[in-house]
């Protein structure tokens, strides 16, 4: 095969990597973390995109979906916020020594395509810290988030000597 | 654990206080109507913990999350070993329900954990879309059960409280009936025969579930390692075969089949064979379990996998493409390989050993079943992950998977 009818075939078949190679890196514009109450089927889902910060809260079982609240939020931090989708390489970080406990979903999202998804099983991360602090600087007392780095760390280190 | 079989597990609080005596109460009620009405189980004690307390310890955190810190005898007199919310005051809402039933419904599978059971969605053969959660446990008792307590897929989360048949079963396996009314069966021994690679497990599971029942006493358990001839696997008429060589042993071998039907085994797929008349003379406590796999209707289509080896990987990519060859899950049309050498560029993109990409929204659970097969295998070791590319693409392509090695 001539390597015209190569490029040729390279460049039209829609599977083939090369295709892959073009694709540019897409940003988010919007994040959203999930914090899941197992057993239970209910979410609590904050989320933000560059305009504002909703908190939902979702019951699985019984077929409601709410907005709690929906705040304006300063966009100067977002950027940054965003970035941390590239700090997360794996897309499960857990301490499989707990049962149930504090689990959440981060998503990152551009127009509603998700780029990124990854789940925390009571663990700490230091970039994940850093959205819950941005979100409890915005949602006020009621419905900040907990995320107790000396516990989460101790309870992963006690788990390594189980 | 008491001479008449009961096992028995002193429970205690970490922190009670006069304000939560009613909360205390409903955990205890829950815990009496499920697990101990249902297993030869006991909890006692309930009181305040002090520094020697064995057993399980409870913390309750009104802030907080219902979680254990381990399973079973890992949270044997470990303060705060399991944790309790009554007020559901933190980011962990009671909305929709009584507290009491929250309180109840959460104890009932907390309390699973302390018994030793694992999230029941963490079975790579439960194909429940809630991700494995929590540690995954030593072996199965039961089937997979979507009704099951510790199911996160359970529509009715924890089931609402009640024990499902199968949990029923299941416990009952492993701390017996309760009132202990045990009929031992006592033989010298067993011999597990597995047919093939992928009924090694199904034997397993068979032995565990038999040594686990306070109903059996087996000296000594023997595995057939040497390869199973054809003829012989032809012979076999169920997918397992009890064979007893002693008129003694049939009731014997009927109690085997009893067991395993308990614990969900379809009572067609279990044939008990008299194997007497093809002897010279007679084995008498000496049993055969013979296992074999079923042909299974496919039920999980594909037009095309596209394998692409990078680096060198074609070994790896061989196994992954014999692997779902072997998987009677799936059944695939066509196989395509990339023979060209990938670019490095490609190559850098690949942040895992395995990576599943999908082209039609309707493939991601397909792709999320492959991916969850390859982990049940000696695969499990690479990191997999399952890739969404319709966000690259001009159009889907359904039915379509590639799987990248690296």
């Amino acid at each position: 095969m001539g390597f015209t009818k190569l490029f040729i075939l390279i460049f039209f078949n829609p599977f083939h990597f090369c295709n892959n190679d073009t694709t540019k890196y897409i940003a988010p514009d919007e994040l959203s973390l999930s914090i899941h109450q197992y057993p239970m089927k209910q979410i609590t889902e904050y989320i933000i995109d560059y305009k504002s910060i909703k908190v939902r809260f979702t019951n699985r079982n019984q077929g409601f979906d709410s907005v709690i609240i929906k705040k304006t939020v300063r966009s100067g931090h977002l950027k940054k916020l965003f970035g941390y989708m590239n700090s997360f390489e794996k897309e499960r970080y857990y301490n499989q020594c707990i049962e149930d406990g504090q689990i959440m979903t981060l998503l990152f999202t551009n127009k509603t395509v998700v780029l990124k998804k990854v789940r925390f099983s009571n663990y700490y991360d230091k970039h994940l810290e850093q959205i819950i602090k941005f979100i409890n600087q915005h949602v006020g007392s009621k419905y900040s988030i907990l995320y107790d780095k000396n516990k989460l760390i101790s309870d992963f280190e006690n788990c390594k000597n189980q | 654990m008491q001479p008449n079989g009961k096992t028995i597990i002193n429970v205690s609080w970490d922190n009670p206080s006069a304000d939560n005596v009613r909360e205390r109460g409903w955990v205890r009620e829950a815990i009496k109507d499920s697990w101990e009405k249902n297993t030869n189980v006991e909890f006692i004690g309930w009181e305040q913990s002090n520094a020697s307390s064995t057993g399980i310890r409870i913390y309750i955190q009104d802030d907080g999350w219902p979680h254990t810190r381990g399973l079973g005898t890992q949270i044997d007199g470990m303060a705060g070993g399991m944790v309790l919310s009554f007020k559901f005051l933190g980011e962990f809402k009671c909305d929709g329900y009584s507290p009491e039933d929250c309180i109840k419904f959460i104890a009932v599978h907390e309390f699973g954990h302390a018994l030793g059971l694992a999230h029941e969605q963490n079975r790579p053969d439960c194909l429940c879309k809630e991700q494995p959660q929590g540690g995954d446990g030593d072996f199965y008792v039961t089937p997979c059960d979507i009704n099951s307590v510790m199911n996160y897929c359970n529509p009715k989360w924890s089931n609402y409280g009640e024990l499902s048949p199968l949990d029923v079963s299941g416990i009952q396996i492993i701390y017996g009936k309760p009132g202990n009314s045990y009929v031992t069966v006592n033989l010298n021994e067993i011999k597990m025969i597995a047919c093939s690679n992928a009924s090694v497990d199904r034997a397993r599971t068979i032995k565990n579930i038999i040594s686990l029942s306070k109903s059996f006493s087996i000296d000594k358990y023997t595995e057939e390692s040497s390869p199973v001839p054809q003829k012989a696997i032809d012979r076999l008429h169920s997918l397992i075969t009890i064979r007893y060589f002693d008129e003694g042993d049939e009731s014997k071998a009927e109690n085997i089949k009893n067991l395993l039907a308990l614990q969900g085994y379809k009572s067609n797929d279990i044939t008990v064979e008299n194997m007497i008349s093809m002897m010279s003379s007679k084995i008498p406590n000496y049993i055969e379990i013979w296992t074999k796999e079923a042909t299974i209707p496919s039920s999980i289509n594909l037009d095309e996998i596209r394998l692409i080896p990078c680096n060198n990987t074609i070994t790896k990519i061989n196994s992954i493409k014999e692997i779902i060859n072997n998987s009677q899950l799936f059944k695939i049309k066509t196989y395509s390989q990339e023979d060209k050498v990938v670019p490095q560029k490609a190559i850098d993109r690949l942040n895992y050993s395995i990576t599943i990409r999908y082209f039609h929204p309707d493939d991601e659970g397909k792709a999320d079943d492959l991916k969850k097969l390859l982990q049940t295998t000696s695969l499990a070791n690479n990191s997999i992950i399952v890739e969404n590319m319709l966000p690259k693409m001009s159009r889907t392509y359904p039915n379509y998977i590639e799987i990248w090695s690296k």
